[in-house]
């Protein structure tokens, strides 16, 4: 009797013993929240806005500017080259719609499209207790909608064809995600409704943002910083009158003024400085560094000499005049060693050699403040859009113009009307944003082609018809990227672009 | 867990029993009369016992009881009714060990291997030991039919992959669960455990073995149980082995086939990929004297030693028994950084502590230091460095070694291994013990706890002294603590009916933990090589963290029916619930039942004298898979930063409805010994999967690329057979051959999104409805030899149906694209054929042991071509001699097209066979005369033998290692050869 007595205190005691352990299999991780748990303060909208930044600068600069120029027609891929981004720069059979080069940057733009619906969306619970706190969270959803646009203009100006007014209505945009959910099938939204998206996001967010005037530098979202955008985007959708006024009334406030020396221009690209910057991402390091351009210089710290992937043609070196001030900031002869054998005094692009105070060994790591928005091109736009609005305003295209050629060492041109006008602001994005990410939309954009010419030396680069002499008529199928092969797989919505 | 504790105390402490005493004496003899000293002598059903005196005599006193269970080494254990004797002679027989060895496997007290009901293989201690390998895993290649064992590195700390019965899950883990003396343990930490130190490795097969398992079990259990001393039996073990590592003949013929200087430039020129003067100009630049460099040479090297010594003393005395051991082992890779370096140390002590309770207390600890060759893949600084040109030296005029080999462009491996360094170091901790109590007769109530701890600290330094970041060096340190907890009760009870039906009963409850742990920081600006740790660094100052868990907790249930021990019944039952799955889908429950029949017991059977034995198995029931990430059910924000704050982004998408992944396992088979010598198992299985844990994708523009979810369906069946036997068995001599093989047979059965087929993108590998997963790639169809252009097949049009392989000569293109060319080779991505044969022998003192592994129907994409045989895409960098069959001109029937297009595209040409026939092991040993040894005194064994590992193997495939385990192989660290010569003591 007393033995079962013991027995059944003991069976009691397992039962015990077995339910304690039980909550324990209510495990939630250290480092994450649940998403449903994540819009319950101001603070969290804090952090969500943190968030959206911290992918903005993961989307700028590196392979997202770099593989356009690449495409282009500026650059040579050295026989050290190992083929990296070897397969946008050969066109045709190389550049396939399976490439890494589209997918990737499908996938982080569409993936921070996300986090920005997701946001957008939650910040409508978010309580506020004042007007101090509603103008907080009201920043962080102009940033929202901003970040939503730019996101949006960078898709649909490389996954769709070039803006036509007359059939954007109908050609195929890019898929239109505007809330979060998992399961949808997207089909491409018109050219059209992709632009108007933008446009509205750009509106909301110069709503949101208006209290909000940019500084030199800023490193975060300014009404300038929209006004930026609109202008980059009407004149993608050429409403002319639309990106001169946005341009116009960023560079009329006087805030950016150009940089007027040989050492200001120097400076902008190797250490940063700010003068005419709108909008540049925050880099720090060890632990905030950007993506980094480092195809163009490649230093053998062994030797101190440089391998790089791509140099830039000759042409395109003799395209600076040498009273340029950009001809210094932007090129450098070095000592190049390809396959073994030295080639001194060879044109470099220097634009991005790496900000010292941001290496973190005894040689650079190619990292700078990424430059998102910088007044020169809204110089650019605003002469451009201004030289297309009609007559009426090819002079105030032509002074925009003068305004940037002067800055930089150049004299102002005088008399210029017409596609002589067109021509010289071509040539003036050309050499400006050199490098950039801009050269291959604006080839798209004007409905050029191109073929590459004039090498600096044949023995350093591939050769062929693919490499160095690749000649690509204007609207060629892959000016416009192809929708990736994944994509279409599991979204039977989608068609893709013609000739991938 | 306390409260636990306290019950189980209380359960020890009221167990005590009085009752009146008697005493029997008696006589222990063996088969010619003689006497056996130190047999145990015990009361059965108690742990009162005693041991035989040197005459062989006892005497013990007992309160009650019935029958005396009598017991000694190597002998057949005897169970004497006493009645009312008060004086016994027992005489004992030599033990037949192959058949009573008692197999502990799922929870309880065991079993003998003639009433296994479940599929079980055992390795015993004899194949694994004195390995030059150190890994156990590497021991058990080609030993199990079913088991595919492939080692991917030569890395000598490297773990080999496993998969048992075909590849039951497509995304989530195909690993096995690993117990080691019952408690779970990661695959992984066998690199740290001393092989000698398991007595054996039991294969868990069927669900009748592992669905007691559960949610862990669908991959199969391996079982290790760790080597115990036995009473009166002292032992001392001194083993010392030294070995010498090479590169296969395989993989030097591989490397053999890169160009010269003279091909390469004459290629170059015959192309116009160069002018004679260019070349000149570049040779010039080399100071190229006709030396060519052999690349191999320079980033491997050869005959590198190895050693090991092991030490272990085993006995024990009275109720007591204890094996204590202690390990060194070192061996280097032949890359550079390359070496791992162990010592271990274990106890294991048994103990019969008084009538009602016996313990036990494994300690295992270990601790290596090991450092890994880092440039794989598309490294060229081992991998791909087969790349540099033959012209260039890496060394300069005087022969020496250069720190930076000009002209290649890279630094020396040498000298990478000296400035940028990274070692970790591997602290283990494996403790398992149990309390077992017997409150009354035949009741067994046992608490088992058990760990699997580790410190894994890796330091990596870039000396500042390293010319890629001159006097600006770096250094980083992180520590990562894993903490596997386990605790069992079970409760076992066994009693028969009318002595014809024996029962077993078992319930039992289980709670596992883990905690993984991690820190490390880092800093750079370091300025003097002696000054190297983290805080010597001033800048980049830098640190991160992470902590993950995961728990099970478990009921489980098992009932054991036999008639006449000749009809076997098991049933099994296990509940389970694991944090790592949504809320309302924790719990599964699973199932097995399995059946057995010694036939050769049958009356009908009995005088069938060529038919030995034969036995009849089988069994159905459930098991599960969890092998996924800890918080895949949530979604989850995680953390990211900008101008120094925290910020959020969404990461994980979740799926709360993520559970199990389910499997069915059902199981037949026979095992019949003819004449006595040969032994034949064969066995046919069919493994469902469903509910399977799968990455399904996603259109990015949803925002994440795929998520964990439970869908689709596999299927696996095939059949195992394992034949052995003696073809010679006398006095001084024996010749045992073996052959075991699997044949398994892949199905996807359903996929998920309702599509017919999945492919994986940038893999060639292929999930499609109605077949075993395959490679998709573009099919090769020729060099067209009027145009020199490269020809491919097309798929067929409609893109659902490019799993039917097409290869229309009308249908061919020259234009290539994966994505438009791809369609199914009809190439299966698991080898579906594989086995081990070898033999044992013996003449007097010496022994041949022989192990061969084969596999058949393995494919890989050899993805190292792409670089090798690709001049167009690597122009400048050497090349395999292959190449030079190129078309040339109309006519020309060539290997790869003109030059100027692309030689090699991935396409079905790069899918290689890599079926192998490999010499895992061969050992002539040598034991020296016991005649010789007694003068000694003091010597009771001394064995000497050769071994070696890898020393050859059969392939087509034309990579470095056909034993590579993955889809698409590239820059491979090759398997080596060791020879290595041994010495073992016994004293």
């Amino acid at each position: 009797m007393k033995r079962t007595i013991k027995f059944y205190t003991a069976g009691i005691a397992i039962v015990l013993a077995i339910s304690s352990c039980k909550k324990d299999l209510d495990l939630y991780p250290y480092s994450s929240i649940e998403v449903t748990q994540s819009f319950v303060s101001l603070k969290d909208a804090k952090s969500w806005d943190i968030g959206f930044y911290n992918s903005f600068r993961g989307a700028v600069y590196g392979t997202n500017m770099y593989i356009p120029d690449v495409q282009a027609d500026q650059l040579n891929a050295t026989l050290d080259f190992g083929n990296r981004n070897g397969n946008p720069h050969r066109w045709g059979t190389s550049f396939l719609a399976e490439d890494g080069a589209l997918s990737g940057l499908w996938a982080a733009s569409y993936n921070s499209i996300k986090n920005l619906n997701v946001a957008i969306a939650g910040f409508e619970n978010i309580p506020t207790a004042n007007a101090t706190e509603k103008a907080e969270l009201d920043r962080y959803k102009g940033d929202a909608h901003l970040a939503r646009a730019y996101f949006y203009s960078e898709l649909i100006k490389r996954y769709a064809k070039p803006y036509n007014p007359a059939t954007a209505g109908t050609d195929a945009g890019v898929p239109l995600v505007t809330s979060f959910d998992l399961t949808e099938k997207p089909s491409r939204a018109t050219i059209a409704a992709v632009y108007t998206q933008i446009l509205n996001d750009i509106a909301a967010a110069k709503t949101f943002l208006v209290a909000f005037n940019g500084t030199p530098g800023a490193t975060r979202f300014t009404l300038q910083s929209a006004l930026a955008l609109e202008a980059r985007v009407k004149l993608q959708t050429m409403d002319y009158t639309g990106a001169a006024a946005a341009a116009e009334s960023v560079i009329t406030a006087g805030t950016y003024p150009l940089a007027t020396t040989q050492a200001d221009i120097n400076a902008m690209w190797k250490t940063d400085l700010v003068k005419e910057v709108i909008m540049q991402c925050f880099v720090s390091k060890p632990n905030e560094l950007p993506n980094t351009n480092l195809i163009y210089l490649g230093l053998v710290t062994a030797t101190g000499k440089f391998t790089p992937d791509f140099v830039p043609s000759q042409w395109v070196v003799d395209k600076f005049d040498n009273a340029d001030y950009r001809k210094a900031a932007y090129f450098e002869r070095k000592l190049v060693t390809i396959q073994g054998t030295d080639y001194p005094n060879t044109w470099l692009v220097n634009k991005y050699p790496g900000n010292p105070a941001l290496f973190t060994a005894a040689t650079t790591n190619y990292a700078h403040a990424p430059k998102v928005f910088r007044v020169a091109e809204l110089y650019l736009i605003s002469a451009e859009a201004n030289a297309r609005a009609g007559a009426a305003t090819e002079a105030a295209g032509l002074t925009r113009l003068n305004n940037l050629r002067t800055t930089r060492g150049l004299p102002a041109l005088v008399g210029l009307t017409g596609t002589s006008l067109i021509d010289a602001i071509k040539d003036e994005r050309f050499r400006e944003l050199a490098f950039e990410g801009f050269r291959l939309w604006d080839l798209k954009r004007w409905n050029e082609g191109f073929t590459r010419s004039a090498p600096q030396n044949v023995n350093i680069i591939n050769v062929g018809s693919n490499y160095n002499t690749l000649s690509v008529p204007a609207g060629a199928d892959k000016f416009t990227w192809g929708i990736p092969t994944r994509d279409l797989t599991t979204n039977p919505n989608l068609v893709q672009n013609p000739g991938w | 867990m306390k409260k636990l504790f306290l019950l189980l105390m209380g359960v020890v402490f009221f167990a005590f029993q009085a009752l009146a005493q008697r005493t029997v004496t008696g006589k222990v003899t063996d088969e010619k009369g003689l006497p056996i000293a130190n047999a145990s002598v015990i009361v059965k059903g108690t742990t009162n016992g005693v041991v035989t005196k040197a005459d062989g005599t006892f005497s013990i006193t007992f309160p009650s009881g019935k029958t005396l269970v009598i017991s000694s080494v190597d002998m057949t254990t005897v169970e004497k009714s006493i009645g009312n004797a008060s004086s016994l002679n027992i005489s004992m027989k030599q033990e037949d060990k192959s058949l009573q060895e008692v197999i502990v496997v799922g929870y309880g007290s065991g079993k003998k291997q003639t009433e296994m009901v479940g599929s079980v293989d055992i390795v015993n201690a004899k194949k694994i030991q004195d390995r030059p390998s150190a890994n156990v895993l590497d021991a058990l290649q080609g030993q199990v039919s079913g088991l595919q064992i492939f080692s991917s590195s030569g890395e000598p700390s490297a773990t080999p992959s496993l998969r048992l019965n075909g590849v039951g899950s497509l995304t989530a883990g195909t690993t096995p669960l690993f117990v080691i003396d019952g408690i779970p343990l990661s695959s992984g930490t066998l690199v740290s455990m001393n092989p000698e130190d398991f007595e054996s490795v039991t294969v868990l097969k069927d669900a009748s073995a592992t669905s007691i398992y559960g949610s862990r079990a669908a991959n199969g259990v391996i079982y290790l149980t760790t080597k115990k001393g036995k009473a009166n039996a002292p032992q001392i073990n001194v083993e010392g082995q030294y070995s010498v590592s090479n590169l296969t003949k395989n993989t030097n013929d591989f490397f053999n086939r890169f160009m010269n200087t003279q091909q390469l430039t004459g290629f170059w020129k015959e192309v116009g990929y160069q002018t004679q003067a260019q070349i000149d100009a570049t040779l010039a630049t080399a100071k190229y004297k006709g030396v060519d460099t052999k690349w191999q040479d320079i980033y491997y090297k050869n005959d590198i030693p190895a050693y090991q010594v092991n030490v272990n003393m085993s006995g024990g005395g009275g109720k007591t028994t204890y094996y204590v051991s202690g390990g060194y082992f070192k061996q280097e890779g032949l890359t550079f950084r390359s070496n791992f370096k162990r010592y271990t140390l274990r106890s294991n002590i048994t103990s019969v502590v008084n009538n009602w309770l016996s313990m036990a207390l494994n300690l295992s600890g270990g601790y290596d230091v090991r450092q890994t060759n880092p440039y794989g893949s598309n490294s060229t600084n081992r991998g791909l460095g087969l790349l540099a040109q033959p012209f260039w030296s890496a060394n300069d005029s005087t022969g020496k070694e250069l720190e930076f080999i000009t002209g290649w462009g890279r630094y020396h491996p040498n000298y990478l291994a000296r400035k940028v360094l990274s070692t970790s170091e591997n602290l283990q901790f494996n403790p398992t013990g149990y309390v077992q109590i017997t409150p009354i007769k035949d009741l067994i109530l046992k608490t088992q706890v058990g760990m699997e701890a580790y410190d894994f600290n890796t330091t990596a330094v870039q000396l500042p002294s390293y010319l890629g970041s001159l006097n600006n060096g770096n250094a980083s340190e992180s520590i990562t603590r894993e903490v596997l907890k386990t605790i069992t009760n079970t409760i076992e009870y066994k009693f028969s009916v009318k002595s014809n039906h024996g029962v077993t009963l078992l319930a039992g409850q289980e709670y596992i933990k883990d905690k993984l742990k991690s820190f490390s920081g880092s800093s750079a600006g370091q300025t003097d090589d002696r000054l190297v740790t983290v805080s010597s660094g001033p800048n980049n100052r830098n640190s991160s963290s992470s902590i993950s868990e995961y728990a099970f907790h478990s009921y489980f249930g098992r009932i054991n029916y036999d008639y006449k021990k000749k009809y076997f019944l098991d049933l099994s039952l296990r509940q389970d619930e694991s944090s790592r799955f949504g809320r309302d889908n924790r719990t599964a429950n699973f199932w097995s039942v399995g059946a057995r029949w010694n036939a050769k017991q049958e009356k009908f059977l009995e005088n069938i004298n060529w038919l030995t034995d034969l036995v009849v198995r089988a069994s159905i029931g459930t098991s599960g898979n969890s092998s996924i990430g800890n918080y895949d059910a949530l979604g989850l924000v995680g953390t990211n930063q900008y101008d120094g704050q925290p910020g959020f982004a969404f990461n994980t998408a979740g799926n709360p409805d993520l559970s199990w992944e389910q499997q069915k396992l059902t199981n037949i088979g026979v095992n019949f010994t003819l004449f006595k010598r040969a032994n034949f198992e064969v066995e046919y299985y069919n493994k469902l999967t469903s509910n399977m844990l799968l990455n399904v994708p996603f259109p990015y523009t949803s925002g994440f690329s795929d998520v964990q979810s439970n869908v689709g369906t596999l299927k696996n069946s095939g059949f195992n057979v394992t034949i052995n036997g003696d073809i010679i068995r006398k006095k001084d001599g024996y010749i045992t051959p073996y052959v075991n093989f699997n044949y398994n047979k892949q199905k996807v059965t359903e996929l998920f999104q309702g599509r017919n087929y999945w492919i994986i993108p940038n893999t060639g590998v292929c999930w499609v409805v109605g077949q075993p997963v395959s490679y998709f790639y573009p099919v090769f169809d020729k060099v067209d030899p009027v145009t020199g252009n490269p020809v491919w097949f097309q798929p067929n049009s409609d893109p659902n149906l490019i799993v039917n392989n097409q290869q229309d000569p009308t249908k061919v293109t020259s234009t290539f694209s994966t994505g438009a060319l791809q369609q199914n080779t009809n190439i299966k991505r698991y080898a579906p054929f594989a086995g081990g044969f070898g033999l044992n022998a013996g003449w007097k003192g010496f022994s041949l042991q022989t192990d061969f592994s084969f596999v058949s129907g393995k494919y890989m994409i050899n993805n190292d071509r792409y670089f090798f045989e690709n001049p167009n895409q690597f122009p400048g960098f050497n090349q395999s001699t292959t190449i030079l069959n190129y078309w040339k001109k109309a006519g020309d029937v060539a290997q790869f097209p003109k030059y100027g297009t692309q030689f090699t595209q991935f396409d079905s040409r790069l899918i290689e066979n890599a079926s192998f026939v490999r010499m895992k092991n061969i050992t002539v040993g040598y034991n020296v005369p016991k005649k010789i040894l007694a003068k000694t005194k003091f010597i009771n064994g001394v064995r000497a033998y050769i071994t070696g590992r890898n020393l050859l193997t059969f392939t087509k495939y034309s990579g470095p290692d056909p034993e590579v385990d993955t889809n698409v192989s590239l820059g491979a660290n090759p398997n080596t050869k060791q020879i290595a010569f041994g010495l073992d003591f016994q004293l």
